[in-house]
């Protein structure tokens, strides 16, 4: 074999190659032909890229177009756990950066899977920090993050939502469909990239979000600052359990203000459910003498008396039929303007008896204090005023002066702020008008009347009472304003199971009383160590009628209202 | 019918001219989107490929025009030329690394593979030097410990830059022409086992050889990491199917296969054109192989059957290779696909070489021209054709 290729060992060779070629074209057939949708599947997936694109949440403004919720974009920060070789020096990494908990951010880390949030809402530095490590296997999504800018302004009102944006409580909760908007989304390609890039000529879909509409509130974020302010004043002076504010403007039912004690700043803290309740229209409360405006309205409507009818208060001890009871000092007689002046159980009591079960019991219902006013909140409770069947001996007087019944704040004061309206009952607004993001109003709500319990003499009558209530000599004296006449009345319950340090203080009142335009109610839960609704509540009702006087320029009308003025129940027209 | 030299060059010229074709579209499909974005010309990589082309399509004429005997005086000339150029990587300001590797010499502001052109050189060495001493073959001090020890030489010097790929192809193309040259079997199979141990032990001991063959194994050990380049290619051959995405609509070259315009240019041309496109591809090389074979089969003088059938076996050594890699059925090499990867070493060598095949095609019947010009032919003697499975003469 020497000095030529031998044949037989380069066809080998040949065979070789052939041989070799043929198991590729094998392969080939295997991977491509067989293999053909599994493989275009996982390149499918690959990369295939959704996206959903938050819209913007609708805005709460108050009725100056204040902001008192809005949304901002923020970055939230994600793991593809199936691109992370090794979650424990990403996390150790990643931990200090976020300030989480090591082994919280491994166990986000580690697979399977393709998205798993890691941490939402980073703020810019956190952004900053994270980007500049340079890491492979995360990313960021843009979402949006709802802002409070008034801080605790509203906030048990306002609500809040949660990290996805869908309202949890409050205005949140109750317009969260409206406020909603719909995303939108993008269908496309990524590239194979670490950090992928969008293959934007692949891009499928592409529909744009549609952003929410903003809700205006009937609110008025001065007199809504105002009562904050006060009402905390008060919850702290006297170490109150809660406390609710409300300012309502009368004839339209629009609620100026409303507040809740305890409160928290929502954009800083995971509201705790205490914090989170709307007490003003989601808790009731014996509203004890406050209460009594309503019997007295309904028997001088009745005629079983008149202001200057004389009752025996029995020097503060007395043995009803069935019942006995005290006031707060002894009385002798009292004028039916008196009683109420001075807060007298056994006047109101023996008041009571005369107007008898079944009439006291339906025209209290006419003032629709058994039921839900229909506020626009979540969560309403509706007040209890049971019928005289359920009733017992005690009932009659109890329900005279304020116990045995319960109200929400909301409900008192809407059944209050008749009085002021000519005796009509309009029902409270809280939002006035729903609008487009671009401003165009959507939808108005109408302001609603739910009935007259009294008369318009009757009412003002009751005015001229309440404002001697808020006289020197009635309970409510601390609640005058200077150059304002003020009409209102204080009330002092016991708390049950009764003891004698757990109150409620409230104090519920209109001004000016001639033409009145707002009423105000101050509910105060265990006050200590002072417990008098006239002590505790009348003077906050003061500061905030005093302040909102100065800065919403409101003038004391022309003529006072007086015992002449009531008489001729005149029908001069009404501002 | 009968085949003659004539048609198996013209059919070797028509399928390279095809395999250079398909080359340019591929690396145009495989590079347009990279080269828009990063260079603002989809056409950059193009237009470079097609000057290559140019370039080696004068390399051909060159090499087909000149008589392929004369190579013969220059075969040691050209070994140390060889092994200047794999040196001269190691001078600073001319070897240029990129990933790791030395593997490219800039001169003038042309970068060139040497391991591209040392793999030919090579052949033409061995087969000069075996047909000088073809009374010898079989002799193991005379020929097989010469012939291997420039062999070992070369390849060492290829694989300390490193390119695995292309020292395995020159040793196993080495050892091929050893093989069908006549040497003792005996020798080959001692020299595969004595070099078992050191082979298994270099391979275990550089960590990115041993995730390679770790990943080659199971890819989807570490989808992410060392599995990621070969399961990008699965992806890319699977999604094409029979007819494929359609050319230049894959979208694996996006950025998922690794280097789409060269080692994995194969699996672009799978996804865009289907099983269709891979199969004919490999049948236009399994063509060049014959062509080639038949060519060496019916040349007379042993000198241009072994430099015929070295230059045959390394193109389609590299070919099936760069193929069997990115089906998975060989762990990842580096080695370029001849006349269709973007590289311009590459291109131009392999079309010199062709036009070395269809120098030594077109001497057919005319081997006794050369004693007269008294280039070096000593030991003239014509051979019988090869014995050829078709039984083409």
């Amino acid at each position: 074999m020497i000095g030529r290729v031998h044949s037989l060992r380069a066809n080998i060779v040949l065979g070789f190659f052939v041989f070799f070629a043929l198991s590729i074209l094998l392969r080939l057939g295997a991977l491509q032909l067989r293999g053909h949708r599994d493989f275009s599947e996982q390149a499918r997936r690959n990369r295939a890229y959704g996206v959903e694109i938050p819209p913007r949440r609708g805005e709460i403004v108050d009725r100056r177009g204040n902001v008192l919720a809005t949304s901002e974009e923020v970055q939230s920060l994600y793991a593809v756990p199936d691109e992370i070789s090794d979650p424990g020096r990403l996390a150790a990494r990643l931990a200090p950066v976020l300030a989480l908990e090591e082994s919280f951010v491994e166990s986000r880390l580690r697979g399977p899977g393709r998205f798993r949030w890691v941490k939402r809402h980073l703020d810019g530095t956190e952004v900053e920090a994270v980007r500049a490590l340079g890491l492979e296997g995360i990313g960021f999504r843009a979402e949006m993050k709802r802002i409070y800018p008034k801080g605790r302004l509203l906030t048990q009102a306002l609500g809040l939502t949660d990290l996805d944006g869908r309202g949890l409580d409050g205005l949140e909760l109750q317009f969260d469909r409206q406020l909603r908007g719909r995303p939108g989304w993008r269908l496309s390609e990524l590239d194979g990239r670490r950090a992928r890039r969008e293959l934007i000529w692949h891009r499928r879909h592409d529909i744009e979000p549609v952003d929410g509409s903003a809700l205006v509130l009937t609110i008025d974020e001065v007199v809504q600052d105002i009562a904050e302010e006060e009402l905390d004043r008060v919850f702290r002076e006297y170490r109150a359990g809660w406390a609710t504010l409300i300012v309502m403007e009368i004839g339209t039912g629009d609620i100026l203000a409303l507040a809740n004690r305890p409160t928290l700043d929502p954009n800083f803290s995971r509201l705790p459910e205490d914090h989170r309740r709307n007490r003003a229209v989601t808790d009731t409360f014996e509203p004890g003498s406050t209460f009594k405006i309503f019997p007295a309205a309904v028997a001088l409507e009745k005629g079983v008396v008149d202001l200057d009818t004389e009752i025996y208060c029995e020097e503060g001890f007395y043995r009803g039929p069935g019942f006995t009871l005290r006031d707060h000092r002894p009385f002798g007689d009292l004028t039916f303007l008196e009683v109420i002046t001075r807060s007298s159980n056994i006047g109101m009591a023996k008041v009571g008896l005369k107007i008898g079960e079944q009439e006291l019991y339906r025209r209290l219902s006419a003032f629709s204090l058994g039921e839900k006013t229909g506020v626009h909140l979540p969560g309403e409770a509706p007040g209890l005023l049971r019928s005289p069947r359920e009733w017992s001996r005690l009932s009659l007087s109890r329900i005279t002066m304020g116990h045995e019944v319960s109200v929400t704040p909301l409900g008192l004061l809407t059944a209050f702020a008749a009085l002021g309206n000519d005796g009509r009952i309009v029902r409270p607004r809280i939002v006035d008008r729903i609008e487009s993001p671009d401003g165009v109003e959507l939808y108005r709500f109408p302001r609603q009347q739910a009935g007259q319990p009294v008369s318009p003499a009757i009412a003002r009558r009751m005015r001229y009472l309440l404002a001697r209530v808020t006289e020197d000599g009635g309970t409510g004296r601390r609640a005058a304003v200077p150059g304002l006449q003020v009409a209102g009345k204080t009330g002092t319950s016991q708390k049950y199971p009764l003891s004698e340090r757990k109150h409620i203080a409230s104090f519920v009142g209109m001004f000016p009383a001639s033409a009145p335009r707002f009423a105000i109610l101050v509910v105060v839960d265990e006050p200590g160590p002072e417990y008098y609704g006239g002590v505790v509540a009348a003077p906050v009702f003061r500061r905030v009628a005093e302040r909102m006087v100065g800065q919403l320029e409101i003038h004391q009308p022309l003529g006072l209202v007086t015992r002449e003025t009531e008489e001729t129940a005149s029908t001069a027209p009404r501002m | 019918m009968t085949i003659d030299t004539r048609h198996s060059l013209a059919a070797l010229l028509v399928l390279v001219a095809l395999l250079v074709g398909v080359g340019l579209l591929l690396v145009y499909s495989s590079s347009l989107v990279h080269a828009g974005e990063n260079r603002a010309d989809p056409y950059f990589l193009l237009r470079r490929q097609a000057i290559w082309a140019g370039a080696g399509l004068a390399a051909f004429i060159f090499a087909f025009r000149l008589d392929y005997h004369r190579w013969r005086r220059f075969s040691l000339p050209l070994l140390f030329g060889g092994l200047v150029l794999l040196l001269l990587l190691y001078i600073p300001g001319v070897g240029r690394s990129a990933g790791g590797a030395r593997r490219w010499i800039s001169l003038g502001g042309f970068t060139f593979q040497p391991s591209e052109i040392v793999k030919y050189i090579l052949v033409i060495y061995l087969a000069d030097f075996l047909s000088r001493r073809q009374d010898r073959l079989a002799d193991f001090r005379a020929v097989f410990v010469p012939a291997l020890a420039v062999i070992g030489l070369f390849s060492l010097l290829v694989l300390v830059q490193p390119d695995m790929g292309s020292a395995l192809s020159i040793v196993l193309v080495g050892l091929l022409m050893l093989f069908v040259s006549g040497a003792r079997l005996g020798h080959l199979l001692a020299l595969g086992l004595a070099a078992l141990p050191a082979v298994a032990g270099m391979v275990l001991k550089a960590g990115y050889r041993r995730q390679r063959i770790l990943s080659f194994l199971d890819p989807w050990r570490d989808p992410q990491g060392s599995g990621f380049q070969i399961i990008q290619s699965f992806i890319a051959l699977g999604s094409g199917g029979w007819r494929g995405v359609g050319l230049g609509a894959g979208r694996q070259k996006l950025y998922y296969l690794p280097a789409a315009t060269t080692d994995f240019i194969y699996s672009v041309l799978g996804e865009e054109l289907g099983f269709l496109g891979t199969s004919s591809v490999l049948l236009l090389f399994l063509g060049v192989l014959i062509c080639g074979y038949l060519i060496a089969s019916s040349t007379p003088d042993l000198y241009g059957r072994l430099l015929t059938l070295g230059v045959t076996f390394m193109l389609s050594l590299q070919a099936f290779v760069n193929m069997a890699v990115v089906c998975g059925l060989l762990p990842t090499k580096g080695l370029p696909l001849p006349f269709i990867s973007y590289g311009g070493s590459n291109l131009i060598v392999s079309l010199l070489v062709v036009g070395i095949i269809g120098n030594v095609a077109s001497h057919r019947g005319r081997e006794c021209l050369y004693r007269d010009r008294k280039i070096a032919c000593e030991g003239y003697r014509p051979l019988k054709p090869l014995m050829n499975p078709w039984r083409l003469k």
